[in-house]
């Protein structure tokens, strides 16, 4: 027999733990019902009704992608929801915490079991979908391309006026700065000899600052290095992305780019916030882009999960499986409170601007002040906790064929990895502290 | 020589979801069992035997007083390296088969895959499981599962052997089978506690024995040293006639002595049984 301590052993403990939480899931045929009832919502997507081509291309991938992100998250909850405390319940852990395995090495091959089947599941759907995308495409006249182009977001914006709200800049039609927005760092030789540029502004009318619906607006394409530059008139809806070309010339053989705006018509200003506008590069490899994406619900499925796997140490399994399900929930909809609280704040500024002018702070179908802080407050504290799954949210980057970039994966790892070693060292910590007295 | 199990004034106090008391199990056993012998751990059901496996063997942090197992923590890795466990109920992963359950547990010892192979083959041997080595443990019936249950704590060939209502669920021929095993466990030079409420098996095969009884400790020795009433002698002839009987009474009766009982020896119903079902057994085809 080789030694029962040391880093080999825990290894190989690990991975036996491992190896029967996946044969686990195979053998109970979770694993086959599961793709077999996501390969049937991913080829529903036929049904469903599009105006063209091209609706149906986003409609497939989009639908397909939220598909198999519900069904890697809650399978995820499911299985760790009932695997320890089903082991604790029917005494397996008996036998298995009687054997040279530390409790805490338990947990950890369970979950990484659990992540070996996540990954496994995603890359077959992602496969089935892909082939499915192909076989639609040759079925079908005028069918789009599936693209992914790398996208690229301005270091810096500036601008003479500030908007107050956002941390946007804007400039008027009698003030002679532009809005400005530089680029550095952007890789040469990857761009098109026409760049599609996409932005979105805010155009107002002077001097109410009523909103116009459309204003055309004068462009500037400057190459920092060679001071060569491109101008033109193009025609904006407010607060609606637009999309015009530039040419590739304008970038620098050092990556620098500067795009400035300013109003094209009297009497008006155009405003812009940091993230308001985008340049676009060659096409990437759409398959290994959407790995990448599948990458992202990985790593969302495997926050759910940890979250459920740690639970479940300690609360039986349904009191789990609804912690991983109300995580999902709030992580998923984190955009939408974020927007909520905004109204809320407005709301209690209202409430207190009523005050100050003598009045009563609230009427009497109005929500009490005090409720509004408090719920506000809970959901702060909730929203701190929970990562934005926006993050994860490969179907946005579908619905506007944009690569995953390296940040995006950056940012998305970032969000997860803080969670995830909390909520990792918290399993770790709540198993080694329970015995098993039934 | 020192003792492969130890306890020390093991207390065990179950609380409630507020941590009141809410049971005492366990009040100060102290206990011993030496290398190489069969301990019998006997008592009625609620009397603290599995709670004191259960503290032996790491399962159960102890309100007080202290534990050791091959003169380790039961909690500590190293120690468990060393020990087998068949608990009272086969618990076990229902979509395996045998031969995968026993190479999971295997496993968890690190076992080298040779190693593990070679041990696999002789204990589906040992426990004549060869026929249904590769069909899932759900389709086996409660005494095969309790056979690669009992497999699966031998499986590191461990130096002591927890054994939990071995015979549970078994038929005769199959607890005779496992009386055999344990004492095949003890030839082998293995420690071996075994917790029972079957008292003619721990009398036939245990070297000392506890008996439990409402948390502590009743009574603890050697199986004779308990059981021998040395105020009463049973003499044993064969072929004696009713004339000696009575010479015999008589004499007996003159020293003083009061005649408890004089019939013929019986057989045990397990000998009888056992003749009786394995005399009838056809040879296999």
């Amino acid at each position: 027999m080789s030694s029962a301590s040391g880093p080999a052993a825990t290894l190989s403990r690990l991975r036996a733990v491992a190896g029967l939480t996946f044969l686990e899931a195979v053998r109970r045929k979770v694993f086959l019902i599961v793709i077999i009832v996501g390969a049937a919502i991913v080829s529903s997507a036929a049904f469903l009704p599009a105006v063209d081509p091209s609706g149906r291309l986003r409609l497939i991938e989009v639908w397909s992608v939220r598909t198999v992100t519900i069904f890697c998250s809650l399978g995820g909850i499911f299985l760790a929801g009932f695997s320890l405390p089903g082991d604790f319940d029917q005494r397996r852990i008996y036998t298995l915490v009687t054997k040279p395995i530390h409790k805490g090495t338990l947990f950890l091959g369970k979950f990484l079991g659990f992540v070996l089947l996540m990954a496994v599941f995603l890359l077959i759907m992602g496969t089935l979908t892909l082939v499915y995308l192909r076989i639609i495409a040759a079925a079908t006249k005028d069918f789009p391309e599936a693209r992914a182009l790398p996208r690229y977001t301005p270091q810096a914006l500036i601008g003479p006026f500030e908007d107050r709200e956002r941390g946007g800049r804007g400039t008027r039609s009698d003030h002679p700065d532009a809005i400005e927005w530089s680029f550095e760092g952007l890789p040469t030789g990857r761009f098109p000899s026409r760049v599609p540029v996409t932005a979105k502004l805010d155009l107002r009318r002077l001097p109410g600052m009523e909103f116009r619906l459309e204003a055309n607006v004068a462009i500037l394409a400057v190459n920092p290095k060679t001071f060569e530059k491109h101008e033109q008139q193009v025609r904006f809806q407010t607060n609606r992305f637009t999309t015009f070309e530039i040419p590739g010339s304008a970038i620098s053989d050092d990556g620098r780019l500067t795009i400035r705006m300013r109003p094209g018509e009297p009497d008006m200003q155009v405003a812009a916030y940091p993230d308001g506008l985008t340049i676009s590069g060659l096409p990437v490899n759409f398959e290994l882009n959407f790995l990448k994406g599948m990458g992202l619900i990985l790593l969302q499925s495997t926050l759910v999960l940890l979250a459920t796997l740690s639970a479940s140490t300690f609360v039986s399994a349904p009191v789990s499986i609804l912690l991983g399900i109300c995580l999902f929930l709030t992580g998923s909809s984190w955009s939408f409170v974020t927007e909520s609280l905004e109204d809320v704040d407005r709301q209690l500024r209202d409430q207190e601007r009523r005050l100050q002018e003598g009045g009563a702070s609230h009427g009497s179908d109005e929500i009490p002040p005090w409720l509004l802080r408090a719920s506000g407050g809970l959901s702060r504290g909730i929203l701190k906790a929970v990562p934005n799954f926006d993050a994860y949210n490969f179907g946005e980057w579908l619905l506007t064929d944009t690569a995953v970039s390296g940040r995006d994966a950056g940012r998305a790892l970032g969000a997860f990895a803080p969670r995830g070693a909390f909520l990792l060292a918290l399993g770790l910590l709540l198993i080694s502290l329970r015995d098993f007295a039934t | 020589m020192e003792n492969v199990i130890e306890a020390r004034g093991l207390t065990k106090v179950y609380k409630d979801f507020w941590g009141r008391p809410r049971l005492k199990a366990l009040d100060g056993l102290d206990l011993e069992v030496r290398p190489g012998e069969i301990f019998g751990f006997i008592g009625p059901n609620g009397s603290g035997k599995t709670t004191t496996m259960k503290l032996l063997l790491g399962l159960l942090f102890p309100t007080s007083g202290t534990a050791r197992v091959l003169g380790r923590a039961p909690t500590d890795v190293a120690a468990k390296a060393r020990i087998g466990f068949l608990p009272e109920e086969s618990y076990l992963y229902r979509f395996l088969n045998a031969d995968e359950t026993l190479d999971f547990y295997a496993r968890l010892f690190h076992i080298d895959r040779a190693t593990r192979r070679k041990r696999i083959d002789e204990l589906i041997a040992r426990f004549g499981m060869e026929h249904a080595r590769k069909r899932q443990i759900r389709e086996y019936s409660k005494g095969m599962v309790r056979r690669i249950t009992f497999a699966q704590a031998l499986v590191n060939d461990p130096e002591v052997v927890f054994l939990d209502e071995p015979t549970s669920g078994l038929d005769p021929i199959s607890t005779r089978d496992m009386k055999d095993l344990i004492l095949d466990l003890k030839a082998r030079g293995k420690t071996v506690f075994l917790s029972s409420h079957l008292l003619a098996d721990v009398q036939a095969i245990c070297d000392r024995i506890g008996i439990i009884h409402d948390g502590k400790l009743k009574e603890y020795g050697a199986v004779r040293d308990i059981l021998v009433r040395r105020d009463h002698v049973a003499l044993t002839f064969r072929n004696l006639s009713d004339g000696t009987r009575k010479k015999l009474v008589d004499i007996a009766a003159q020293e003083g002595a009061e005649l408890v009982s004089a019939d013929n020896t019986l057989e045990t119903l397990e000998d009888v049984f056992l003749r009786t079902v394995q005399g009838a057994k056809k040879p296999p085809s």
